[in-house]
């Protein structure tokens, strides 16, 4: 960790905007006051954590903690996961997987690529705003790691 | 014959793919209805306690019938929003239960169908005395070659429904019997309940239909289960039932049920 504390920054892979909305309010609830940034397709999100020439240097010193659904428009979470914990300067990012599928075999190829916690979106809304709001209870815990 | 098979498997193994895809396509929207309708009563508490602190002297007409809105047509509006988006809920689950069921793999095994039945009437026999009835299995019952969990499943949900629609004026009578049928074996569960009207004999096996006075709890699921299992059994399930006299199911299953092929999971 540097001395001087930077701030973590959320990244928010989710393409119903919904979701999002509801998944900010109830991680806002939880009382973390981190900057968000929204991304609805994968394609933007990549670039804006591995840059347009997709080196990864555009998140070098970066805090970030990746929020990915695998469900997106343009291709699936897990390229995204791999290829985030495949370049040299995003694989420390934690990674969040936070989707509706609940098949194993997804589970175990999640964590297999690297990510770092993965988690079921509960149908019932009360479930989903409680799963929400406690991980932003461990979001406000968490040691996120400076990228290289 | 075999090629016939082959193409009803795969169109089975369609739907049940789309059952699963639509389900969980269809869970996504749910969960921003039934949020968005959380954050709306929320922020309808935090109007209505203001209309409550409001002293007296500041309020007019148009304050008054805000008051109104916010105190009785809103909570009534969500209400109603609830009750539907759960309701949704609760089928769109049912379809994402039935297709899951039709996906596991099914493991043939020794099932002596005997013991499945004294099982399954101890779990009902509670209700059955409570009413006054009697439960009879009538002897021998064979032994099978098939999935034990399907089996339990098949003849669970037909018993609650015998229990659930008996006929409130005579004491409820349950009768269990198998006939041979050479390479099949067929069961016949009998009962003296309400009965079925004529039309409804195919209806009743469609998912999300119901017959009758719709006095009992229920979604119209068990039935349309109970014949998606009997089909991947390689049996057939048909019933004989008059109004106000009772329903018999008969249900056929080949005596051994031949191990397939894993089905691939999306």
């Amino acid at each position: 960790m540097s001395s001087e504390p930077q701030a973590v920054t959320i990244v928010m892979v989710e393409d119903d905007e919904g979701h999002a909305r509801l998944i900010e309010k109830n991680i806002r609830r939880a009382g973390v006051n981190n900057e968000i940034i929204p991304f609805t397709d994968g394609t933007s999100a990549l670039e804006y954590m591995l840059g347009a020439d997709g080196s990864g240097e555009a998140s070098a010193r970066r805090h970030l903690l990746v929020l990915l659904d695998l469900n997106l428009p343009d291709m699936t979470g897990v390229d995204i996961l791999a290829k985030v914990k495949a370049n040299r300067h995003t694989r420390r990012s934690p990674v969040v997987i936070l989707t509706t599928t609940d098949d194993q075999r997804e589970i175990q190829r999640c964590y297999d690529l690297g990510a770092n916690v993965y988690i079921t979106k509960p149908v019932n809304y009360e479930s989903f705003a409680n799963a929400i709001r406690q991980l932003g209870l461990f979001f406000s815990v968490m040691q996120i790691p400076e990228t290289d | 014959m075999q090629e016939r098979t082959t193409d009803l498997a795969r169109a089975n193994e369609e739907i049940q793919r789309f059952a699963y895809i639509v389900s969980h396509d269809l869970r996504a929207p749910l969960v921003n209805i039934l949020g968005f309708t959380s954050e709306l009563e929320t922020a309808i508490a935090t109007v209505d306690r203001y209309f409550d602190e409001l002293p007296a002297e500041t309020t007019n007409a148009a304050a008054e019938e805000a008051k109104l809105t916010v105190k009785e047509d809103m909570p009534e509006a969500i209400g109603f929003i609830r009750a539907s988006s759960t309701r949704m809920d609760g089928l769109i689950n049912a379809i994402l239960k039935l297709s899951r069921e039709g996906r596991r793999t099914l493991k043939p095994e020794r099932v002596d169908f005997g013991e499945i039945l004294d099982l399954l009437a101890a779990n009902i026999q509670h209700q059955v005395s409570e009413a006054g009835g009697e439960i009879a299995i009538i002897r021998p019952l064979p032994t099978l070659i098939s999935d034990r969990l399907a089996l339990e499943q098949i003849f669970g949900n037909l018993l609650d429904n015998a229990v659930k629609y008996r006929d409130p004026y005579r004491p409820l009578r349950i009768t269990i019997r198998a006939v041979e049928q050479g390479r099949r074996v067929g069961f016949e569960i009998g009962d003296n309940g309400r009965g079925v009207a004529k039309e409804d004999h195919q209806r009743i096996f469609d998912l999300f239909r119901r017959s009758g006075a719709q006095d009992r709890p229920g979604e119209g699921i068990g039935l349309a289960h109970v014949r998606a299992l009997v089909r991947r059994l390689g049996g057939d399930i048909t019933l004989e039932s008059e109004l106000g006299v009772g329903t018999t199911f008969r249900v056929s299953l080949p005596r051994v049920l031949r191990k397939q092929e894993e089905t691939v999971d999306s």
